[in-house]
Parts: structure tokens; sequence; C-alpha cells
């Protein structure tokens, strides 16, 4: 059979597979679980602790090392939105911070002074600004929030 | 497009050097999604061919779970040792490649 290129169906990106499939690649769709594939995937490539916090629904994945801009290639921006390959997890690992994007109502990154906003709205006011400026040590943040989590006694349909 | 050796190292990412057909269609699209503007392609393969593939050294098995990721399906992977005996059998007509569409 003959086909063109306009009968091809591109793949943009891992976010709607990973909302249809999510036992794919969380047990449970809730910030513990989220927060936790964040702060091992900082952990595989700083040597300083990772932190993990959580302030109400906010979870909050920090460290005084920079996790995200020691990737060849790959903005802040990429690691949020693309499936970038993880070698440094071993063959088909991908890097976590994608999983935020598809679950979480709010995510915001921090490098020191830069701050990125990456999905919602999150006044200037929001509490959680203020919990950020208590802790100027860390060189990357990533806080998310969760409102909407799936119970730690789901039985998933894998 | 034939299967290729220099073609294969130009486009691995990480894991053994080939080419690698996932068995279920959402474990194909974790795949297309690492690359920039991936596709889905489904790849029919007769008995025949299939038994000549094994014979020159692919395997079916189930695809390696990365960090972040359990996969549900098989893949079969075809080593290039193994890119001849595609290549013939697809010049054959015993392996068909058509677009499938997602989700």
């Amino acid at each position: 059979m003959k086909y063109t290129t306009a009968d091809l169906c591109i793949i943009d990106g891992p976010i709607q597979l990973i909302q249809k499939r999510p036992h794919m690649f969380v047990h449970l769709v809730n910030g513990l679980e989220l927060a936790s594939k964040v702060a091992a995937g900082a952990c595989l490539l700083v040597e300083e602790p990772v932190n993990l916090q959580r302030k109400g629904h906010w979870w909050i994945v920090a460290s005084e090392q920079d996790w995200m801009t020691n990737q060849a290639n790959v903005s802040v921006q990429d690691l949020f939105l693309r499936n970038i390959p993880f070698p440094e997890a071993g063959p088909n690992s991908m890097h976590p911070e994608v999983l935020l994007t598809a679950f979480a109502d709010r995510i915001l990154t921090q490098n020191g002074e830069e701050c990125l906003v990456i999905k919602g709205t999150i006044p200037s006011n929001a509490e959680i600004w203020q919990h950020l400026k208590t802790n100027p040590q860390w060189k990357r943040t990533v806080a998310f929030e969760m409102t909407d989590e799936e119970p730690a006694n789901h039985v998933s349909d894998n | 497009m034939d299967l290729d050796d220099n073609e294969a190292i130009k486009r691995k990412i990480d894991g053994p050097l080939g080419f690698f057909l996932a068995e279920l269609i959402d474990d194909a699209v974790f795949f297309a999604a690492r690359r920039s503007s991936g596709t889905l392609l489904e790849v029919m393969i007769s008995t025949t061919a299939m038994g000549g593939l094994l014979a020159a050294g692919s395997v079916r098995r189930p695809i390696p779970h990365g960090k972040m990721i359990t996969f549900q399906g098989d893949e079969l992977f075809i080593p290039p040792g193994a890119f001849p005996e595609c290549n013939r059998r697809r010049a054959r007509g015993e392996l068909k490649l058509l677009p499938v569409r997602w989700p």
C-alpha cells in the first residue's frame, strides 16, 4: 500500500499518552508519587541533598544544586513538555517533570531569582512565593499544586 | 526505506543498537514521542517472515521498563545482523507497513 506524509499521525509530545494511560507512568496520580518521581530524577543528577516538602496542596522539590540546566540541548520548558530520554536512569527512561504537566493544576520552577510559571496562573501574592523566598539557598525548585488526587486505596486498572 | 546500520547508529537514543517494534500501540506512542515529530506505522509480518527474522537473530521479549515508565506489551528487537533478512522479506511483500491513527 502506498501512503504519503498526509496519512501519518504525528505524535507531538507525551502528555496525551500520560493522561490517557496514567498507570503506565505512576501507580497513583497524587502529589506524593509525582513529587517522589521528580525528586528521584533529581537525585540521579546532583550530589547535593534533594528536599521534598508539602505545603497545603503544594508539593515542592528543591536542591542547592540545579539538576535541570546540565542537560545539553534541552531547555527547562522542554523537560516539562517533551519526552526527554534520561540515559542516567537507564534505557527507555524519561525525565519525570513532564508528568507534572500532565496531572498538576499549577506548576512553577525557580532557578535562584529566575522564575518560570509552567502551568496555570499564580498571583504574585500567593503564599507559595513567600515560602520559596524563605529558602534562598535552593538553586532549583519545582513546586506544583494538586487539588484532585487519586486516593491511596485506589486499585489500578493495570 | 530499508533498515540500515548507519541510519540505526545515527538515530540511536539508548539501549542496544537495532530496530524495535512495539506490540501495543500505547507503548509505540511512548517511543514516537521521544522523537521530534515521531509517527506510528503498523507493521504486518507474515508467519514465514517472522520465522526468518527470528532465525536471523531477532528476539521477541517484554520491553525493558525504564525509569518512570512501565510498558504493557512485548517488543520485536531486530539487531543489525538481521536487517538484510528484514529488507529481503519486506521487498517480497512479507512485511507490510501502514500508517495508523492514535488515539
